[in-house]
């Protein structure tokens, strides 16, 4: 039992991280009524992803992946984190394109939560 | 030494992104003007792509290094006959539905031509990158920037619409992020991103359950981008909120080219092994036959042909599907693919070419009926259409044209799958495929009931209020349309024997 958690939660505990934050937003974009909450949960949704390649590319002992003549030892991958930098660039188009959509339902309606928006939609007839 | 022609996929992608950002600062400027610059450069692609499709028909498949950099180190764009007939379709829709909106958008989007066209190219130059990269993580990027850009144009007009956009983003984001979690564990497994390169070190890797749950993740996150039940939800909210150009885009080419990306993620990366194919062509039926029954009770003219998009992404989804269910049964994958399998294939694709036309044509018309009467209603728009001939004649023609009425193009295209289907009743046979011809043809002939009473209701009824036909280039645009559905169903072998070059990209036997 104690190897069985050792092997499989603490030694890969990076991956149990990024699932559980993964989890965690991704129930609050569906639960939340709240339409901040729901792009708070969309963050932590993509961020746990990052986490997860970004711990992907780092090795213990390595150093940065810079050419230097001579050593031999190890370096981390840097792609992840390359690849990273590029879907956070999209990650924060999404949330600004959400964020402006949320100050705008405001300005409509003059509330964040879902139910009541429905419901004023309602009663304008649309 | 590249030849020119071999230049012309990144220049596709380059000059759309930066006309995008040349009509912001024109814009500033002068707003009329962003129009013609958006038109011009589209009609440059579209040029530019032909001249691609016809390179890749007679020379073979381009191969284009960025900076240099060989794969799998470099980012590849490979251009075969599937990207270039994609590519063609996407362009040419793109050109209609930026005239449409020259006037459409005056009257939907007051004052706001600038941004307006800026994210247009965007979404654009979205598209055209899904289908001409050859490296997953860019592909990713690229669906991106063209969902971001859909969220923006859905939400555009205010008031409903925010909901909708707000609803499409949070489910495209899950969508692109299961996407990219596929991507990730790919990259895990073999630390290449190339998708050429991956469809090499994949196969002794199979059974590995980070690949197993690789596939799984591509087909959950594509599927919500093309909109496939059960993750079609968003789409009959978001299709009709957007403004009517932005809807024809959206329902005829957007969600096909999730399905591009699916067919090239599944076909290259995990072909026979996974049998994907009854997944394909149980979401297939199950996706048009819900749809279809939604869509007979729609009261709302765009929301009616949101629905029928859903079918008809389920009638190619189901093509697909036969094609992979088939493609399976044979045992060794060196011989040439069945050619059951193949037209099934070449159906499916000869559909995204005819639904895309026939769809954004009926999207477009409903747009100049709106700016006419100002009206979605179907029970206001009665007899509208002979007061707008032209209009009311090219949107019956479309209608008839995604009913599936012989002399047009929508009929040889659900024509190839429904025969392809038969014939596999005989060589391949089983529970699955006798029950996916059945079900196809009832939804096929199900359809009818809606679009019959559209062109009813919009050619014969009356109740509608007088008035005048919409302004040159809206007319233009839907008479093009149909056209190309009347012209290309009388003389299909061409783009049939496109269908099936591509297919057999697909399918491994080219």
């Amino acid at each position: 039992m104690m190897e069985w958690l050792i092997e499989e939660i603490f030694a890969k505990y990076n991956y149990w991280v990024s699932i559980i934050l993964m989890l965690i937003g991704f129930y609050a974009m569906i639960a939340k009524d709240n339409l901040i909450k729901k792009v708070i949960g969309l963050t932590i949704f993509q961020t746990a992803i990052f986490l997860f390649f970004i711990s992907l590319g780092d090795m213990v002992g390595g150093t940065e992946p810079i050419y230097i003549k001579g050593y031999e030892g190890l370096y981390v991958n840097p792609l992840p984190h390359v690849l990273i930098l590029t879907a956070i660039v999209v990650a924060v188009s999404t949330t600004a394109v959400a964020l402006a959509l949320v100050i705008r339902m405001y300005e409509e309606y003059g509330t964040i939560e879902e139910e009541e928006i429905i419901e004023k939609e309602r009663e304008l007839g649309l | 030494m590249l030849s020119i022609v071999e230049q012309f996929p990144i220049l596709v992608v380059a000059i759309s992104l930066l006309s995008a950002f040349t009509i912001l600062i024109v814009g500033w400027l002068n707003k009329k003007s962003c129009c013609f610059i958006s038109i011009a450069t589209i009609l440059v692609q579209l040029v530019m792509a032909i001249f691609i499709l016809d390179h890749v028909l007679t020379k073979g498949t381009i191969h284009y290094w960025l900076g240099g950099w060989k794969p799998p180190w470099g980012i590849e764009y490979l251009v075969d006959a599937l990207n270039a007939y994609v590519l063609v379709i996407v362009l040419f829709l793109g050109l209609i539905c930026a005239l449409h909106s020259k006037s459409s958008i005056e009257h939907e989007l007051p004052h706001k031509s600038d941004t307006f066209y800026t994210i247009y190219q965007l979404f654009i130059a979205g598209l055209c990158g899904v289908t001409v990269t050859g490296d997953i993580f860019n592909m990713y990027v690229f669906l991106e920037i063209l969902s971001i850009s859909a969220y923006a144009l859905v939400a555009s007009k205010g008031g409903i619409a925010l909901r909708a956009g707000f609803t499409y983003l949070v489910m495209g984001s899950i969508g692109a992020c299961f996407f990219l979690l596929g991507v990730g564990f790919l990259y895990v497994i073999t630390g290449s991103l190339n998708i050429h390169d991956l469809s090499l070190l994949l196969p002794p890797l199979y059974g590995n359950r980070v690949v197993q749950a690789a596939f799984i993740f591509f087909i959950v996150g594509l599927g919500i981008k093309m909109a496939i039940f059960p993750l079609h939800t968003w789409l009959p909210d978001a299709h009709p909120a957007a403004p009517s150009p932005i809807s024809a885009m959206l329902s005829g080419i957007m969600i096909m080219v999730g399905l591009y990306a699916l067919i090239r993620v599944l076909f290259t990366l995990f072909p026979s092994y996974y049998n994907y194919g009854p997944i394909l062509l149980i979401l297939g039926l199950l996706s048009m036959t819900v749809a279809n029954l939604f869509a007979f009770f729609q009261k709302d003219l765009k929301r009616l042909l949101a629905y029928s998009s859903i079918v008809n992404m389920g009638i190619i989804a189901t093509g697909v599907g036969v094609a992979a269910y088939i493609l399976s049964t044979v045992s060794s994958p060196s011989e040439a693919p069945p050619e059951e399998a193949s037209l099934a294939m070449a159906g499916a694709l000869l559909h995204v070419l005819s639904h895309g036309v026939a769809k954004a044509m009926a999207f477009l018309g409903s747009g100049n009926i709106h700016s006419s009467i100002n009206t979605r209603e179907l029970a206001k728009m009665g007899g509208v259409g002979r007061d707008m001939p032209l209009t009311g004649y090219s949107m019956s023609v479309g209608l008839l044209s995604l009913l599936g009425l012989p002399p047009l193009i929508g009929f040889w295209s659900k024509f190839l799958i429904i025969m392809s289907v038969a014939m596999a009743i005989r060589s391949v046979g089983g529970v699955v495929i006798i029950m996916t011809f059945f079900l196809l043809l009832f939804n096929v002939i199900y359809a009818a009931s809606y679009y019959l009473r559209v062109t009813k209701v919009l050619m014969m009824e009356s109740g509608a209020v007088r008035t005048h036909e919409a302004p040159f280039p809206m007319v233009f645009s839907v008479v093009v349309f149909a056209l190309f559905c009347i012209i290309g169903g009388l003389f299909p072998i061409p783009l049939i024997r496109l269908a099936v070059r591509a297919s057999l990209i697909v399918l491994g036997g080219g």
